[in-house]
């Protein structure tokens, strides 16, 4: 009985971290609040000839979205499977049946994953190679060939995925039109 | 003595238990205490948590609704404003009719690029939507070249636009009614969108479900698929409906019926082999010291290809360099070699020479540098072939040169080989001093070329391209050659990472 008092300390002490702690948010998925934008200190390049494709321009900002969107789909993917999926945001950019901005793709509900789960505002170091790639996708690098889809065989939850026409794989991806 | 030890002994223990019996019960009331304490402790966290969440899940939900609705009432606006178009018999009003259905379009478009819907994949619905504002797009640009009323062709093709826009504006009032009676929200909708794409998605054993479904569908005559839920039920309707309608026939960015095959490719088919040696002549001996040279794919995109990975010997994981090479006319489409570049040494007119030369060497001569951008320690130059007088914008070549040591790491033919071929150029009507004359008086002219260029439709205008200023500002603004007609502007932005056209 000796010890009756202070294991009842204990679980009251219990109750409360487990209390505080789940009112803090640990094991629930925490709203992650948006770090600061990196800056950007130059704009990115469209020629005189990139009229040809009909785009609506990418705007400044685009870089540092794509950069992100691309940081958290395929970072740890080959160079060229990181602007492989640059190059399908632009590309769906351009296509009839996607919203017709950079923003409108990437923060589409449910299209990236990325987005999702918040990961898109992790703050990005601008050497980093997913800057890099959108750099090359925005100059016009496009090594999928003008692909709409992309996912990954191994984690793919959707079905009709399938179905997709696969026009070339790059490290973990399918890319589609 | 002995009674009375007894007694006194059973006295003692009777004191004792009644000792422990009061301990307990202190002990027992003062965990109940904790518990209840604790109990209501978190059923107040839990409260807390349960509001909050309730009241985000609200705000987005309303954010959806709106969304909605908003697009509700462009699909309208959309169909008002045709349905004007239609009896408008002179350029002005159609010409402003057709604009406002551009602008709900892409206002509709954008609203419908908000909802939960991606896993219900409307394409055809987007792209319903977002030709119908195109199509009336270039049809107010005709309008403005060629004042008039509508042609014939024309009326056909915009009433039966009409038609299915009027369709979707009554499906989506159903939808509004539905989701005015509150009987199902946004919220749950997207919940049950993504357990119906997850239905039976193991991919490795997409088989299995794929069976169960087809057992299914074969008891209940029906598959899992019609078990959509309202709402998402109505638009796979509007989707399926919409995909009947033969798709319109125009001139426009997202026009079906331009199709472009590459045509620079020449004719020929290659092996892997023939790719191989193809890349390594391409990529040359230095940058081939120690690697290794495989085909580690193919493309089935617009210009069909071998994909070429270079990868070194002692780290047979990692990929230097890729690049595709055609499997028609075995050109190499496009090339990128990722390596840190350390430092500026170069600077990025040494790169654009570098950048021409390199083309040079691989006998594509002619070429004149357009733009220089630099970033990363990289300078992208982008080069275009000239035919006489004429420089061909849609041919464009990429090039990318490190600006460490001037080596190129990066390239890309793939406007050079879809456009380039020998073109029938027409002389041009206009001169430059008359070209001149259409231009703006308040801006002054600082350069002339002739070009070849690209409008969004693809097709190639001939023009005189000005270069201009205006209170600081440059301007491109180019005056076909043929009927002197101002056929775009594009605003120069210099930065000192190069020049950049909007």
């Amino acid at each position: 009985m000796r010890y009756g008092r202070l294991i009842a300390v204990l679980l009251l002490c219990l109750g409360v971290c487990l209390g505080g702690g789940w009112y803090l948010g640990v094991g629930t998925p925490k709203a992650v609040v948006p770090g600061p934008l990196g800056s950007v200190g130059e704009k990115f390049a469209l020629e005189t000839a990139e009229a040809t494709d009909g785009t609506g321009y990418p705007k400044q900002g685009d870089l540092q979205t794509m950069a992100r969107a691309i940081h958290g789909e395929a970072r740890g993917e080959p160079y060229e499977g990181q602007v492989a999926v640059g190059a399908v945001i632009l590309n769906r950019v351009r296509h009839a049946s996607f919203p017709n901005s950079v923003h409108g793709v990437i923060f589409q509900p449910g299209a990236f994953t990325a987005v999702s789960d918040g990961q898109i505002w992790t703050p990005l170091a601008t050497d980093a190679p997913a800057f890099k790639a959108a750099r090359d996708a925005l100059a016009g690098w496009d090594p999928t060939g003008g692909c709409i889809y992309y996912w990954n065989p191994a984690t793919a939850t959707s079905k009709w995925i399938w179905s997709r026409p696969v026009v070339k794989s790059i490290g973990k991806h399918y890319f589609a039109k | 003595m002995n009674n009375e030890n007894t007694e006194r002994t059973t006295s003692k223990l009777q004191e004792n238990v009644a000792d422990d019996v009061r301990r307990s019960r202190s002990v027992f009331r003062f965990f109940t205490g904790v518990l209840a304490l604790s109990t209501a402790l978190l059923g107040f966290l839990y409260f807390q948590q349960y509001e909050q969440n309730r009241a985000y899940q609200m705000k987005t939900e309303n954010q959806y609704q709106r969304a909605f609705l908003d697009m509700s009432g462009h699909i309208e606006n959309m169909e008002l404003e045709m349905s004007k178009v239609l009896v408008s018999n002179s350029a002005n009003t159609g010409i402003s009719g057709l604009s406002d259905v551009t602008r709900e379009a892409s206002h509709a478009a954008g609203d419908l690029g908000q909802l939960p819907l991606v896993n219900l994949l409307l394409s055809r619905t987007n792209q319903f939507i977002n030709q119908a504002g195109d199509y009336c797009y270039n049809l107010s640009q005709k309008k403005v070249n060629d004042p008039g009323s509508l042609t014939p062709t024309e009326l056909k093709q915009l009433s039966e636009l009409q038609r299915q826009t009027l369709f979707l504006r009554d499906e989506l009032r159903k939808m509004g009614e539905q989701l005015n009676s509150r009987t199902i929200t946004w919220i749950d909708l997207e919940r049950n969108a993504r357990k119906q794409e997850q239905t039976g998605s193991q991919s490795q054993t997409a088989w299995l479900p794929g069976l169960w479904n087809k057992v299914i569908t074969a008891l209940a005559g029906q598959g899992p698929e019609s078990q959509a839920p309202p709402i998402l039920a109505n638009f796979q309707f509007v989707e399926t409906e919409l995909q009947k309608f033969s798709s319109l026939e125009y001139d426009g960015k997202f026009s079906e019926t331009i199709k472009v095959s590459p045509r620079g490719l020449g004719t020929g088919q290659i092996t892997q082999e023939q790719a191989l040696q193809i890349a390594q002549s391409f990529l040359g001996k230095d940058n081939l010291e120690g690697h290794t040279l495989k085909v580690a794919g193919e493309g089935k995109a617009a210009i069909p290809a071998f994909a070429v990975s270079v990868v070194p010997n002692d780290a047979p994981e990692k990929t230097v360099i890729n690049l595709d090479i055609s499997k028609t006319g075995g050109h190499v489409v496009w090339m990128l070699k990722d390596r840190p570049v350390d430092g500026i040494k170069v600077s990025r007119d040494e790169c654009a020479a570098a950048a021409k030369a390199y083309l040079d060497r691989r006998g594509m001569r002619n070429f004149e540098v357009v733009t220089a951008e630099e970033y990363q320690n990289m300078a992208v130059i982008i080069l275009v072939p000239k035919q006489g007088d004429l420089s061909l914008y849609p041919d464009k070549i990429k090039v990318r040169v490190a600006m460490d040591d001037r080596e190129v790491v990066g390239y890309d033919a793939t406007a050079y080989l879809t456009f380039h071929h020998n073109r029938q150029l027409a002389k041009p009507k206009i001169t430059r001093e008359e070209a001149q004359k259409k231009l703006s008086p308040y801006v002054q002219v600082t350069g002339t070329k002739q070009v070849l260029l690209a409008k969004d439709n693809y097709q190639e205008v001939e023009c005189w391209e000005f270069s201009c200023i205006r209170a600081g500002q440059d301007y491109l603004i180019y005056i076909n050659n043929q009927n002197g007609r101002e056929e775009k502007i594009f605003s120069v932005i210099n930065t000192p990472a190069g020049r950049f056209i909007f």
